[in-house]
């Protein structure tokens, strides 16, 4: 039974009855949307920062915003892109589909996971307070001493709100990760063996291993440099034999495993999307699995090329080159299987489709430039540069953002019974694709020409200008693609519920119930699972999963 | 390679592919490797998805491929051919980033009349203090075909030293010393600035490097304050 159906010990107002059932949850599903629209909300906040930014940046010695405001804009955008939307976004679909997929009635803790939902609004607040008490926290996303370490460099409260709020962040994905690593590894239906898992399952394994042993380094330096602002410590003060080096070992040692942790649920849901669509299995699925695990394990040994250019050894930093360059190995694996996947498949192109083989042509992209800065002798070029921002955010947009667009393409009809306008998805496609690849295909340029990250303006003679335009141009197409997006959205939530159970003739159990699901999730026995895609198998067995004459998008 | 920095839209005095000293030239070459080998890898891997996202696009409702679950032989070649190419992006790396930290090695003639100058970082410019104990602030100058030591270190938070076309990029730490090493074979005026974030005046932490002969470096520096 689900602790929703407790009693409440006290009654309450009627006509809040709907509200107080949202804040009270413990269903997966009404969890998984409240992450959903919390950072969605927090997406929509942190890409009008990033509006702003290249405005600012769209001509030089433009003075939009001051030099002091720019600093805590792209230190927020960072922020919230990566710990309030990127990180979370995946709990959302990790939390509805989840316990769908491996034939669960819920997750194996349902009020934790609440909890857990309800520290992201919460974190995110404390950090965004900081505007209101003497500006937000201005020294980057990474937070490097001894800028965000002393309040000699960082004075505002902000900076020590953003630490608290990474931690109330943090809690919340560690709880998060314990649940959904018990899930999996407690609640599989009968036959769901490991190898009959949905990829999904397995990115959502990894990543929840990943960030049971990363966050708390996270955690770690934040102390270390709260207390040093607060109660006077020296772990990295310089001027009392603290080392700033140190800083970055630790910060890196959960930042590098957290960008895996960001993208590769992104791989789950393209490798459950592309066989559905092209009506073949998934090329070498133990393969893409087991890279999976690959990329986990040595994403803990690459830290160390974050700091290529602090004057590390250099065995050193050639010990973390050649682990940067052999983590390409597991990664070309599985384009190369999601390109064996297409290939002699039957494509059939739905927004869903649309936006997985955008993801792979762009993660492609992200995953040569950053060979380059993998590279010892040319990141001694590129570190601190704008190629740097065209390679996280080839990574996290082009990958993470496009994988999180074709799963709302996939999942939407499942989440809330209703199809979005398969016209307008393909408008919001080709829209992203081309604003994306303007805003940030430039960026290589600049990074070769020698732009630096987070200046908040740059001289006419530097040469930078019309290529930073174009960027501004791209990013506002970009803008419009979401608009696109969001009333696609608002259409399909005012529409009637039309959707049926499998509208994509899907592989996996979260296909099998209704849509929405009720509920317990499945409200009928599970058909036999016996290979990785059991509910085609059923299909193919005869079985009807629609009604006879339903719309189908 | 001067090529691309010709084409207008690239110009800058900061593009180290249009480089002006030995070290930029080994960067340059290792970095026209990678964008080679990257350019194939693209086109070959981007071009055969685009081809299949073509080619095998659905053409009757009832079409059914051919369920392939996977091919050992060709997994197996996706996995060593990568593995291949990246041992020799390794190796040319390897050999080279000695040179591109520490400059020619002391056996070598031409380190024998290195200059070293010693480079402060601080919010929001730079120090170069000259072997004769004198200083110039935000401008240095430097003779040409000289390899000349650089030693960083922070006075407050870390900053980045990069002169493009100079050489390679080092950290400027609080409460640490880092080497590294440009040296520019043309005369002429450098770009560079502050590449690690530091403040609300990072973007203004510019550095002019200007190469000069020998004799006007000389006289340079005579006329510094101490």
């Amino acid at each position: 039974m689900a602790a929703a159906d407790l009693p409440l010990s006290r009654p309450v107002p009627r006509n809040y009855q709907a509200v107080w059932d949202w804040i009270t949850t413990t269903d997966h599903k009404r969890i998984g949307l409240l992450y959903l629209w919390t950072t969605m909300a927090f997406f929509l906040v942190g890409g009008l920062m990033a509006l702003v930014m290249r405005t600012q940046l769209a001509q030089p010695n433009n003075d939009l915003v001051t030099a002091s405001q720019y600093n805590q804009l792209f230190t927020m955008h960072g922020t919230t892109m990566i710990f309030l939307f990127t990180i979370p976004v995946w709990s959302a679909f990790g939390n509805f589909m989840l316990p769908l997929m491996i034939g669960a009635k819920d997750m194996a803790f349902p009020r934790i996971n609440a909890f857990a939902y309800w520290l992201i609004p919460l974190g995110g607040l404390v950090m965004y307070s900081g505007f209101f008490f003497g500006g937000a926290a201005s020294a980057g996303w990474t937070g490097y001493a001894p800028l965000a370490d002393s309040k000699l460099y960082t004075p505002q409260a902000g900076q020590d709100l953003w630490i608290l709020g990474l931690y109330i962040v943090g809690i919340a994905s560690v709880m998060g990760a314990v649940n959904f690593l018990v899930t999996i590894h407690q609640m599989r239906a009968p036959g769901m063996t490991w190898f009959r898992l949905p990829l999904f399952v397995w990115a959502v394994e990894v990543t929840s291993a990943l960030v049971l042993l990363a966050s708390p380094f996270l955690a770690a330096v934040g102390a270390m440099v709260l207390m040093d602002r607060q109660i006077g410590t020296d772990f990295f003060n310089p001027v009392h034999g603290g080392n700033v080096i140190l800083y970055q070992l630790i910060f890196w040692f959960y930042s590098h495993p957290a960008v895996y942790i960001m993208i590769l649920p992104g791989f789950g849901v393209i490798s459950e999307i592309l066989p559905v669509f092209t009506r073949k299995p998934i090329f070498g699925y133990r393969a893409m699995a087991m890279s999976m695990a690959a990329i986990g394990v040595l994403g803990f040994m690459v830290f160390g090329h974050h700091m290529f250019t602090v004057g590390l050894p250099l065995p050193v930093q050639i010990f973390f080159m050649a682990a940067t360059m052999v983590i390409a190995v597991p990664t070309g694996i599985k384009i190369f299987n999601w390109l064996g996947t297409m290939w002699g498949g039957s494509i059939r192109y739905s927004s869903a489709m649309l936006f997985a083989v955008g993801f792979i042509l762009m993660f492609l992209i992200g995953g040569l430039d950053g060979v380059f800065l993998a590279s010892l002798g040319i990141d001694y070029e590129l570190n601190g540069t704008y190629w740097v921002v065209a390679h996280i955010h080839y990574v996290l947009v082009g990958g993470s953002l496009f994988a999180v667009f074709a799963g709302l393409y996939y999942w939407w009809p499942k989440m809330f019974g209703r199809y979005l306008n398969e016209r307008l998805g393909k408008w919001h496609f080709w829209l992203m694709l081309i604003g994306f690849n303007l805003t940030f295909m430039p960026m290589h340029f600049l990074g070769v020409m020698g732009m630096p990250r987070r200046i908040a303006t740059y001289s006419a003679a530097s040469g930078w200008g019309p290529l930073n335009l174009l960027e501004t141009i791209g990013s506002y197409i970009i803008a419009i693609a979401i608009m696109v997006f969001l009333y696609n959205m608002a259409i399909s939530l005012h529409g009637p519920k039309t959707a049926v159970n499998d509208p994509w003739e899907g592989n996996s159990l979260e296909w099998f119930t209704s849509s929405p699901p009720p509920p317990e999730d499945f409200n009928k026995e599970l058909p036999p699972i016996e290979s990785n895609r059991p509910l085609r198998d059923f299909r193919l067995r005869g079985n009807a999963i629609n009604p006879p004459g339903a719309v189908l998008p | 390679m001067a090529a691309v920095g010709a084409v207008p839209v690239f110009a800058s005095n900061t593009n180290f592919l249009n480089g002006g000293g030995p070290s930029t030239d080994r960067i340059d070459m290792i970095f026209w490797v990678f964008t080679a080998i990257a350019l194939v890898v693209l086109l070959g891997v981007g071009g055969a998805i685009i081809y299949a996202a073509f080619h095998f696009r659905r053409r009757s409702p009832d079409e059914m491929p051919k369920q392939v679950h996977g091919n050992n032989r060709i997994e197996l070649a996706w996995t060593i051919g990568p593995l291949v190419v990246l041992v020799a992006l390794f190796i040319l790396n390897v050999v080279n980033v000695g040179y591109l930290r520490h400059g020619p090695s002391p056996a070598s003639p031409a380190a024998r009349q290195e200059i070293h100058i010693k480079v402060i970082g601080r919010q929001f410019y730079w120090t170069f203090y000259y072997p004769n104990g004198k200083y110039s602030l935000r401008t240095m100058e430097i003779p040409v075909n000289v390899p000349i030591e650089i030693s960083t270190e922070s006075l407050d938070v870390i900053h980045g030293f990069w002169v493009p076309q100079l050489g390679a990029k080092i950290d400027a730490l609080p409460g640490i010393v880092n080497h590294a090493f440009i040296e520019g074979n043309q005369l002429g005026t450098f770009g560079g600035q502050c590449y690690e974030f530091c403040g609300v005046g990072h973007d203004q932490m510019l550095i002019t490097v200007k190469v000069v002969s020998m004799a006007q470096y000389e006289s340079y520096i005579q006329h510094l304050p101490t």
